[in-house]
């Protein structure tokens, strides 16, 4: 019986060591932009919650199609119904690990670059992402910008389209960590 | 413990798929005349062309059609909250001026709710002369209304197909004959086909319940054909109704189908969104 405790005592340290490890989004905004020759494109997502393990720097997002929020109410159902098929292909997730040792204890800003894998449209391709990681106050921050290639992930733009879209997508990607509760 | 990879994470930030309302039932607020269960995206404005050709029969010196009795109508429509809308047109034939409102009564949502359910209050007024040769037409003011009120039930049954049933009711308080009656009901179906992304084929029926006058009219019967580029839809058609308002293609469609009275006509919609920003709240 008092082995049992003891057992239960330090498995309970165990787990609770592990998620703290883990750090799940506060904050998060993820945002595309496009240049048009009408209007431009762009579109915000701030429901994602993505997932950090600061132990060994793998990370994990998984963002709703239909959460991202246009300006135009018909851009937003072109998105979803023509470019994207969120019925489809609902989600878009990117895993990763990052490159480098980061140091935690520094409040400055660090470079980074994380590899994996960004999955959207049922394309699932291999990217490397370089971003800043700031540790502060308990907190991770990770920031991004990066290119997204619409003929990568099989999107097609129609030629007849009146409003010509940019082959090439910018998205910027914020989020503010901290750690796991329970 | 900490061996945790991307994965393991991944697992922790699945979720399912949230209760999500179905949109795009059908591309635009009209199928051909009939209005559909759609209504307008918030802050946005839509101007509406719709305009008919002649009846195709009229043959090649007509240019079947379009050469004569083409009918135009122009329209600015608009809604703030993507719920209710309104809009207000002018028809060049019988120059009637028309407004009418709108409001998505429920959504369908891929939870439990299986269908949507739009209302729909219009109503029209005639700018015609008072007196035609000498006769006068409009006793009273109140004589230059007409009104509609009907109730859309609409399924998206996948992303091709979506369907809708039209239950309308259409009052006009002065009638041609002294025979006829002043109230008339119609049951529609509307259809639509989506053959790729950005085209589908339309057809629309309303069948008219009670017999409202001894001159012949016409089911309003038409198919369609809609490509979407942009901002712009563009529907082009064929119809037995000349009228482009409520109270005219549902009770007054003078031409059918069986002799070729159907004619040409295309809708051209550009939305404009009158907003500046979204996700500030």
């Amino acid at each position: 019986m008092k082995y049992h405790s003891i057992f239960l005592l330090c498995l309970t340290m165990a787990t609770t060591f592990t998620q703290a490890q883990i750090y799940v989004a506060d904050k998060c905004k993820i945002s595309f932009f496009s240049q048009a020759k009408l209007e431009n494109i762009d579109a915000t997502n701030t429901i994602t919650k993505p997932v950090f393990n600061a132990a060994n720097g793998n990370f994990a997002i998984k963002a709703s199609q239909t959460a991202f929020n246009f300006k135009s109410a018909l851009m937003q159902e072109h998105y979803n119904e023509n470019y994207i098929e969120s019925e489809k292909y609902p989600f878009a997730t990117f895993t990763g690990k990052i490159n480098e040792t980061v140091n935690y204890s520094s409040t400055t800003a660090q470079n980074i670059t994380m590899t994996g894998t960004l999955d959207m449209h049922g394309v699932n391709l291999p990217r490397t992402i370089e971003g800043t990681l700031i540790a502060k106050d308990g907190k991770i921050i990770l920031e991004s910008k990066f290119d997204v290639k619409l003929s990568d992930y099989k999107i097609k733009v129609p030629s007849l389209y009146i409003e010509k879209i940019a082959e090439v997508v910018q998205v910027t990607f914020y989020t503010e960590l901290v750690p796991a509760k329970k | 413990m900490n061996s945790q990879n991307s994965d393991d994470l991944l697992k922790m930030v699945d979720q399912k798929p949230a209760k999500e309302i179905t949109t795009a039932t059908f591309k635009t607020t009209r199928l051909i005349n009939f209005h559909t269960i759609e209504v307008l995206g918030k802050r946005s404005l839509d101007f509406r062309i719709s305009h008919r050709f002649g009846d195709m029969n009229q043959g090649v010196y007509q240019a079947w059609g379009i050469d004569g009795g083409a009918n135009i109508r122009l329209g600015l429509e608009y809604s703030h909250d993507g719920r209710f809308m309104f809009g207000i047109g002018r028809t060049s034939i019988n120059k009637i001026v028309d407004g009418f409102l709108k409001y998505r009564l429920l959504r369908q949502d891929n939870a439990n709710m299986p269908i949507s359910i739009t209302l729909f209050s219009g109503a029209y007024h005639t700018f015609e002369r008072t007196y035609v040769n000498s006769v006068k037409y409009y006793e009273f003011p109140s004589d230059r209304l007409s009104f509609c009120n009907q109730i859309m039930i609409a399924r998206k049954f996948n992303s091709r197909f979506s369907l809708q049933i039209t239950g309308a009711m259409v009052h006009v308080n002065l009638v041609p004959n002294i025979t006829d009656k002043n109230d008339c009901y119609i049951v529609g179906a509307v259809a639509r086909y989506k053959f790729t992304k950005r085209q589908a084929i339309t057809i629309e029926y309303g069948y008219r319940l009670n017999n409202y006058s001894n001159t012949p009219y016409y089911n309003s019967f038409g198919v369609g054909y809609d490509i979407e580029t942009g901002g712009h839809v563009f529907q082009v058609h064929f119809t037995n109704s000349t009228g482009l308002t409520e109270d005219q293609y549902f009770m007054y469609s003078q031409s059918n189908w069986s002799n070729w009275g159907i004619r040409l006509g295309f809708n051209i919609s550009r939305v404009f969104t009158l907003q500046k920003r979204n996700y500030d709240n």
